[in-house]
């Protein structure tokens, strides 16, 4: 007795391994006999085939920046379990008693030494019990780019919030664009072996020439398109990414 | 980009050892099937993009733990599956559409970018029919989608899938049948929509 329910439980796992199902006899035999789930099985093969054969592919600019945005991640990653171990080791608890008796001991066997024995020599200074303060910053890009990344990251914030009818804020950021140009060139020399960066620096390059051009009457339709251009190219999070930041990561022996 | 199994096992080896960047190397030859598998769990760009850093890290985290009993793979597709299992999504969604918008322009930009050679018609063909999938995927309940794409995606067996998440085979079964049923009956593309995935 056919029932259409079991048959399709049945066969759904096949359909979604791609199996070839003409090698199944029992299969075939069912399907012959019900065409709804013939139906069903035809349909859920050709679903299953699109599901498989579309990937949605990134551009290498992207992938790369994504790799890069992990990389950083990964960096920043580092120092918090490096400062994780140094606090705790090993189960401190369970030695608690065996450490108070040694701390016990030690101060015992300095405070009788200090009796024994004054102090000759000034005490020394070990240079490597000093604080260390670690820079999570891109070894590739020069403080002068990452300062140009930050302004422009401001820029791109401000174009963002512009209205139209702002006619300072338009002036202001038209300028500041012109100025962000002159320097763009060098800048882009500058991280060339950042590939990641040059590829936001020549998405930023576009939009500065855009907001240089804007014309007083056709401003409104124009900043608009660039605020979207801005937001689909995600380049304020891309100049945010590339920027360093700053933490204490290492402390004395 | 995979790598050959013998330069993993050296990477992965190195990595226990403490070696950061021999990880960063294993991470970039795994990120994009981690990032499909998140896009099609999460359906936006910058979430799939946020839940393979988490994975990615926490994997960093553990790598000490990897024991090699299986393949490098399926242990950080484990990991990404446990991360859909306990995250707990803010439900905003103004921020999803926004997220959603995004997705679509970058699909719109990379295919047009990936495939110059196609013809315009063939790319938006494609373009509307990976939202389409990502939407269609979206419209089912976030467990049943994770047992889907632990089946279709990650190729784990039924029982595998019913230990991950601790319940029965016949379960599983059951709502994989639901799921491609539900699908089936949602992904009433066009014809050329279709013929354009064919290729």
């Amino acid at each position: 007795m056919h029932d259409c329910e079991e048959f399709r439980e049945r066969i759904t796992e096949h359909i979604i391994d791609q199996e070839d199902l003409a090698e199944h006899a029992d299969i075939q035999r069912e399907l012959l006999r019900c065409r709804n789930c013939s139906d069903f099985c035809a349909e859920s093969r050709e679903m299953i085939e699109a599901l498989s054969s579309v990937d949605f592919p990134l551009s290498e600019g992207e992938w790369s920046a994504m790799t890069h945005r992990l990389r950083l991640r990964i960096v920043n990653e580092r120092p918090e379990q490096d400062a994780a171990h140094q606090r705790m080791p090993w189960s401190f608890r369970a030695y608690m008693p065996a450490a108070a008796g040694v701390a016990a001991l030690l101060v015992l066997t300095v405070a009788l030494n200090r009796f024994v024995q004054p102090l000759s020599q000034p005490p020394k200074t070990d240079s490597s019990s000093s604080q260390h303060v670690y820079v999570d910053r891109n070894p590739l890009l020069d403080p002068v780019t990452v300062d140009f990344l930050e302004q422009s990251e401001l820029l791109l914030r401000n174009v963002m919030k512009l209205a139209p009818n702002d006619t300072e804020d338009l002036a202001d950021a038209k300028k500041l664009a012109v100025e962000q140009l002159v320097g763009i060139e060098q800048r882009k020399d500058a991280a060339a072996e950042v590939l990641p960066v040059v590829n936001v620096m020549e998405t930023y390059e576009t939009i500065l020439r855009d907001l240089r051009n804007l014309d007083e009457h056709t401003a409104a339709e124009d900043i608009s398109g660039i605020q979207n251009r801005i937001k689909k190219s995600a380049l304020i999070a891309n100049m945010k990414t590339f920027q360093p930041n700053l933490s204490l990561v290492s402390f004395g022996r | 980009m995979r790598m050959l199994p013998a330069e993993e096992a050296e990477l992965i080896a190195r990595a226990q050892n403490g070696d950061m960047e021999a990880f960063c190397k294993l991470a970039a030859s795994h990120q994009r099937s981690l990032y499909t598998l998140a896009l099609k769990y999460s359906g936006n760009h910058h979430d799939a993009e946020d839940l393979t850093q988490e994975v990615m890290l926490n994997a960093y985290r553990s790598i000490h733990q990897f024991k090699g009993m299986s393949s490098l793979h399926t242990w950080l597709a484990r990991i990404m599956v446990n991360a859909f299992l306990n995250q707990k999504r803010k439900s905003d969604p103004l921020a999803w559409s926004e997220r959603r918008t995004t997705t679509e322009e970058l699909f719109e930009v990379t295919l047009s970018v990936s495939r110059p050679m196609h013809g315009s018609e063939r790319r938006v063909h494609a373009g509307l029919l990976a939202q389409q999938i990502l939407d269609t995927l979206q419209s089912i309940p976030e467990r049943q989608r994770l047992i889907f794409l632990m089946k279709h995606q990650e190729g784990m067996t039924c029982e595998e899938i019913a230990n991950t998440m601790g319940i029965a085979v016949g379960t599983v079964k059951k709502t994989l049948f639901r799921v491609v049923d539900r699908l089936r009956r949602r992904f009433s593309a066009p014809v050329a929509v279709r013929s354009a995935a064919k290729g």
